[in-house]
C-alpha cells in the first residue's frame, strides 16, 4: 500500500510468449497513469494476441479509469481472451463489484492465467 | 459490513478546501485521504474502500462538473460516532454518467464503483440552488462503543 510521494509512474512491461502477450503493470492506475497504460495495451492489442494477460499483482489502486481501459481491450480482443492477474482486493474487487469479472477472468498466477485454468 | 469498531481512534476530520480538480492534484488528495484513513485505524480493506469511493467522486467532478474549464472541489472527511463520513464538493455541474446495462461498456463504471464501495451514497445537486453537487460518502462503524 505505500507509494513513494510524487512518483506518479505507472511501469508497464510487455513480454510475449509465442501468441500470447503478458502486460505486467505496477503502481497505481488512476487518471494520471490510465492514458500510458492505455497506450501500452493498445499496442499489444494492435499485435493481436491470442490471449492477452494483465499481471496487476503489484498495482496498488485501480479505479474507473483503470477498468476502462481494461473493458476497452476485451471489447477488441475474442471472447475469453483478456485475462487479469490478481492476487489482492484492490486489483479483484473493482473488477467483481462491477461485474466485468464476467468478462475477464481473474487468475491467480500469469501461468494459470496462460493456460486458462485455476480461475 | 460495518468497521470494526475497537480500531478506530478519533483523528481531527481532514478538511482539503479548493482543490485543483485536476490528475495531479486530485492523486495529491487521494494519497492524503489514504494517509488520514491510517491514521485513523481504519482496517485496510474497507480504508481502501473509503479511498477508492471518494477518489471515483473526485473524478467524476474532473471529467464532467467543469467540462473544458478546471474548477476547484473540496474534501472532508470525518469520524463521527457510528461512521465514516466523506463529503466532496464540486461548485460545477455533477453529470450522472449514463447508465449502460452492458457490463463492458465504457461508461457508468465510475458510479457504479463509487456505490459498490460506500455503505451510503448520496449525490445532491444544485443544493441551495447554488451550481454544483455534494457527495456524502459514509460507512457505518458497529454500533457497540467499546470506550
Amino acid at each position: 500500500m505505500t507509494s513513494s510521494p510524487g512518483s506518479g509512474d505507472l511501469l508497464v512491461r510487455v513480454r510475449w510468449c509465442g501468441p500470447a502477450a503478458v502486460v505486467t503493470v505496477a503502481g497505481e492506475i488512476d487518471l494520471v497513469t490510465a492514458p500510458e497504460l492505455d497506450e501500452a495495451v493498445s499496442t499489444a492489442v494492435e499485435k493481436r494476441p491470442d490471449v492477452l494477460v494483465m499481471d496487476l499483482r503489484d498495482v496498488t489502486f485501480l479505479s474507473s479509469a483503470g477498468l476502462q481501459v481494461l473493458a476497452a481491450a476485451h471489447q477488441r480482443l475474442g471472447q475469453r481472451a483478456l485475462r487479469v492477474v490478481s492476487t489482492s482486493n484492490v486489483t479483484s474487487r473493482p473488477l467483481t463489484s462491477t461485474g466485468l469479472d464476467t468478462w475477464i477472468g481473474l487468475f491467480p498466477t500469469v501461468d494459470e492465467a496462460l493456460t486458462g485454468t485455476g480461475a | 459490513m460495518a468497521v470494526p469498531e475497537e480500531a478506530v481512534r478519533e483523528v481531527s476530520p481532514l478538511s482539503c478546501v479548493g482543490v485543483v480538480a485536476e490528475p495531479g492534484a486530485l492523486r495529491t488528495l487521494r494519497h492524503a485521504l489514504s494517509a488520514w484513513v491510517r491514521a485513523a485505524g481504519i482496517d485496510e480493506d474497507r480504508g481502501q474502500d473509503i479511498v477508492l469511493a471518494s477518489y471515483e467522486a473526485l473524478a467524476n467532478v474532473a471529467d464532467h462538473a467543469y467540462a473544458g474549464a478546471t474548477g476547484l472541489v473540496d474534501l472532508e472527511a470525518r469520524v463521527y460516532s457510528d461512521r465514516v463520513e466523506v463529503v466532496i464538493t464540486d461548485h460545477g455541474r455533477w453529470r450522472t454518467p449514463v447508465g449502460d446495462l452492458n457490463p463492458v461498456s465504457l461508461r457508468g463504471r465510475g458510479l457504479s464503483l463509487l456505490r459498490a464501495s460506500a455503505d451510503h451514497a448520496d449525490i445532491a445537486r444544485g443544493v441551495d440552488g447554488v451550481d454544483g453537487t455534494v457527495v456524502t460518502l459514509a460507512w457505518m462503524l458497529s454500533p457497540v462503543r467499546s470506550r
